[in-house]
């Protein structure tokens, strides 16, 4: 009798296990559904907006041709270089027809997003795929690490609330907090660039050197890349410190600490087991939101300290309205984007048993 | 040979001892680049456009092409520099036949590719028929050859053309014309894909690297360069794209830079900073201007244009640049002093073309029939006047300043103009297209002794619907006495006395009808570090993006320091 009331119950649980897995699956599936309509949806809007942006690129390409040729123009030669290039990237056809052709061929065509003229006759995938690792790497690196430094920090003063050196970190933090990103850089730059000469303020590493796996190329990568992490993560670092803080601070207050530290757990423990841990989770979604929101701010850093990525490439191609860069740079940020966010959004049941009984 | 320790020990020191010295004065040598000697390397900050290509040195891809690298002003050399005058040097001359049917060009004799290979008449010939070949492909310099012949004998090239033209000679002569590619090199390659990875080229220098990552390209001396007499003094050459003015400013207060474009916003501040740092000004070669859209009431009166012509107080825009001798009026379409064999100064005084007279213009309103009522000017349907004036800002405070005064000006006469700033890409693409009421705009074509260009652009062939891109004087200028005067200019040899009075007749015409009128000329501001290089001066006619800047790399003489 016993044994088939085990047994039942056996089977219950692996029902119950069977199930949770479905609507976990399920739940991925649900998301990842948005995350390809999201995509869509970015690429559509990027396409027909940037049209939209008053500005044609034969014009500009007009501008440099008669440039070049200086004072002895030929309408009919620059037409006949115009017509070359409009047919080259495909201009000449309705805009519907141009944006059919352009998911067919970026979906079929093997990502095939056109030529660009930024760095023509070069294609677009090669151009963002070159320059991506670059805004990837400060960026992806710098959130993380402001992230890891902000939540540890925020934990830490939210925990010692009304030490008088938490009290100076909050305002610190509120400070840096609201200082646009642009202007840490260029303190940066300026202080530690060229007054105090302790860090190089610009590109991305010496420019006599190439890629190569030497240490000299290497220690030159990385002393170049510290101002504009250190840019990005005071003023992201400040933000999740300010978050942290306030949810431990929310979290202080409920009865299972009070038991936790009444059953005579150390305060380390209770901090790190208990506090820390229930106050990690929206930090966490605070992760995959803060990742949207400071991609643009990474493209202003870039410019200022002429990191070669994707945010000087927007730049420069904006400047010339070139409409494929623009799209690719777009479509890749998005994907980077969401795809980070969707990896985010899927740990998130690993981390918080709840969330996986909810889902 | 045995030494005592005491001298054995005197060795080890005097070696010792050298050895600091030694190092002691390469420590003072000191090097940029990784082991460039500062003293022998020049320095050029380029602020290019926004193309960024660092690996392909392709001439024939001039519309995309990225001029940072230095490879288009001093490796690529061109028949001639045209710098005030012409100067010989991959060509020595030229000259046509009685009809202008045909144009007989002397190449330079004993030039090299900067690989060491030289430059023959085999070049020439090769560049011309894949030039000619490849017209198709939207390259440059292609167009001028269609239906062109050629023959070569010695040192010569015999063009025969279509139809006599006194102005063939141009396409070997402006700032970025034809000049020959290597044939070993350029044989069998596409000159749409092709990106000559070398760099070969007839310039003093060799490429030794280039990068796309921290947009710098370093190019070192040959010394087998084949005209010993114009070999320039740095050894190497850096070009690279400088950073945004703001940190710019930095790298150049340091010295890190010897030749570059900065905002005149930041100079003072460089000069007070590095006592090095001097302004060289060089004058702009193409006058500026305002273009009305002749199209569009009242704008297509041309007493209503030249009313507004003399709203425009030329003298006050120049005060008001920054930088004293930075823009000065222009007196008639060309810079300089107006030149009597294409100019009818009695024209210009009838039709007032550079006169500031604000009481004038309201009379020539009031005559054209716009009169004031109730403050505001009226147009011939009753309607108050109110035009927009387009302008960009590109740092250069004459861009933008006329806007403003023409706009005071105006109101006081009661017609409402408004100032409008387009950022640059909307600004040329809304210019062409004709999509303006009154747009700023630069006029390039005064080649020495031919004023054409200053008339071409207003035949009526460029008078396109708006909306359409026009490659002339973009107002939709149409006047069948214009054409018929354009027409016979075109055909004429500009040398000829029936020439000069057609562009007298042309003057008379423009200066009546004012489609477009003059503003000022402008003076280019480079900014130039003498600490370690002199002898660029303000006169030394050159703009740095082109291929004069080869001419001006001869001027540079190491400084003492």
């Amino acid at each position: 009798m016993t044994a088939n009331i085990d047994a039942r119950a056996d089977e219950s649980a692996t029902e119950r296990q069977d199930a949770g897995r479905r609507e976990v699956f399920q739940y991925a599936i649900r998301r990842f559904g948005v995350y390809l309509f999201t995509l869509w949806a970015a690429i559509t809007v990027a396409f027909f907006i940037f049209r939209l942006v008053p500005g044609d690129p034969m014009n500009i390409l007009l501008g440099n041709l008669t440039r070049a040729e200086g004072r002895q123009r030929d309408a009919a030669a620059e037409e006949a270089i115009i017509a070359h290039y409009r047919e080259i990237f495909g201009m000449d056809d309705p805009l519907p027809l141009q944006y059919v052709n352009y998911l067919r061929k970026a979906v079929l065509g093997g990502l095939d997003l056109g030529p660009s003229f930024v760095e023509y006759p070069a294609q677009t995938k090669d151009l963002v795929f070159r320059r991506m690792p670059w805004t990837l790497g400060i960026f992806t690196t710098s959130v993380f690490l402001a992230w890891l430094i902000g939540t540890g920090l925020g934990a830490l003063i939210g925990w010692m609330q009304r030490h008088g050196l938490s009290q100076l970190a909050v305002i610190l933090s509120t400070l840096l907090q609201i200082t646009p990103q642009y202007l840490v850089a260029l303190g940066l730059i300026i202080y530690a660039g060229y007054t105090l000469r302790i860090l190089p303020a610009g590109g991305p590493y010496a420019r006599h050197l190439q890629p190569e796996w030497s240490w000299e190329f290497i220690s030159s990568l990385i002393q170049h890349a510290i101002l504009p992490m250190l840019s990005n993560m005071i003023v992201i670092g400040a933000g999740f410190t300010l978050g942290m803080r306030a949810l431990m601070i929310s979290v202080l207050g409920e009865d299972y600490l009070t038991f936790a530290r009444a059953k005579g757990l150390s305060p380390f423990t209770v901090l790190k087991d208990y506090a820390f841990r229930n106050a990690l989770i929206p930090q966490v979604t605070g992760l995959a939101i803060i990742i949207g929101a400071t991609l643009n701010g990474t493209f202003i850093i870039e410019i200022l300290f002429q990191y070669p990525g994707l945010g000087t490439l927007f730049v420069q191609a904006m400047g010339l309205r070139d409409f494929n860069t623009m799209q690719a740079i777009v479509l890749f940020s998005i994907f980077a984007v969401l795809t980070l966010t969707l990896i985010v959004d899927l740990a998130l049941p690993l981390l918080d048993p709840r969330i996986r009984r909810v889902a | 040979m045995y030494f005592s320790k005491r001298g054995l020990m005197a060795i080890v020191l005097v070696v010792a001892l050298l050895s600091m010295l030694s190092m002691a004065v390469a420590q003072d040598e000191e090097l940029v680049f990784g082991d460039l000697p500062r003293s022998e390397t020049f320095i050029v900050a380029s602020q290019a456009p926004h193309n960024d290509v660092w690996d392909s040195f392709n001439y024939y891809q001039a519309p995309t092409y990225n001029n940072a690298t230095g490879y288009a002003n001093v490796i690529v050399e061109p028949s001639f520099i045209t710098s005030h005058d012409f100067h010989a040097w991959l060509a020595q001359s030229w000259e046509y036949n009685e009809d202008g049917t045909e144009m007989t060009l002397v190449i330079t004799e004993g030039a090299n590719w900067n690989d060491g290979m030289p430059l023959t008449m085999d070049d020439w010939l090769f560049t011309l028929q894949y030039n000619q070949e490849n017209a198709d492909k939207g390259i440059a310099w292609s167009s001028f050859l269609r239906d062109v012949t050629w023959s070569a004998e010695g040192n010569e090239i015999t063009f025969m053309l279509p139809e006599p033209n006194w102005r063939f000679h141009y396409n070997f002569t402006g700032i970025g014309t034809f000049t020959p590619v290597p044939k070993h090199v350029w044989e069998g390659q596409d000159p749409t894909t092709f990106k000559n990875p070398d760099a070969i080229h007839s310039g003093p220098y060799r490429l030794v690297s280039s990068n796309a990552d921290t947009r710098t390209t370093i190019w070192e001396r040959r010394d087998d360069y084949w005209d010993p007499d114009r070999m320039p003094a740095p050894k190497y050459m850096v070009w690279l794209k400088r950073p945004e003015a703001d940190v710019a400013v930095f790298e150049w207060e340091e010295g890190n830079y010897d030749l570059g474009r900065m905002p005149n916003s930041v100079m003072i501040r460089m000069m007070s900073a590095n006592p090095h740092i001097k302004p060289l000004v060089h004058q702009d070669p193409c006058p500026r201007g305002l273009i009305f859209n002749t199209t569009i009431p009242p704008l297509d009166d041309n007493l209503f244009r030249r009313a507004l012509g003399l709203l425009l107080n030329r003298q006050a825009v120049a005060n008001l640049a920054n930088v004293p001798g930075y823009v000065t009026p222009v007196l008639w379409p060309n810079l300089g002093d107006p030149d009597e064999t294409y100019y009818d100064a009695a024209a210009a005084e009838e039709f007032q073309v550079t006169t500031f007279d604000p009481e004038a213009a309201a009379a020539l309103l009031d005559e054209a029939g716009y009169p004031l009522v109730d403050g505001a000017r009226v147009d011939k349907n009753g309607e108050p006047i109110s035009l927009d004036a387009l302008y960009i800002d590109i740092g250069n405070p004459g861009w933008t300043v006329w806007a403003w005064l023409l706009s005071e000006q105006a109101q006081l006469v009661g017609i409402e103009i408004n100032p409008r700033l387009l950022d640059i890409p909307t600004f040329l693409t809304q210019g062409p297209n004709g999509e303006f009421d009154i747009i700023f705009r630069w006029f390039c074509g005064n080649l020495p002794g031919d004023p054409i260009a200053l008339f071409e652009g207003l035949h009526s062939d460029h008078a396109l619907p708006i909306g359409e891109r026009s490659g002339g004087v973009p107002g939709r200028y149409s006047n069948p006495e214009m054409d018929a005067i354009i027409e016979q200019l075109r055909t004429h040899n500009p040398a000829s006395e029936e020439a000069q009075a057609l562009f007298r007749q042309a003057y008379r015409l423009w200066a009546e009808e004012a489609p477009y009128v003059t503003l000022y000329g402008e003076n280019e501001g480079v900014v130039f570090n003498t600490e370690y290089w002199t002898g660029l001066e303000v006169g030394q006619a050159w703009v740095h993006w082109t291929p004069a800047a080869r001419q001006i790399i001869d001027f540079l003489e190491p400084a003492n320091r």
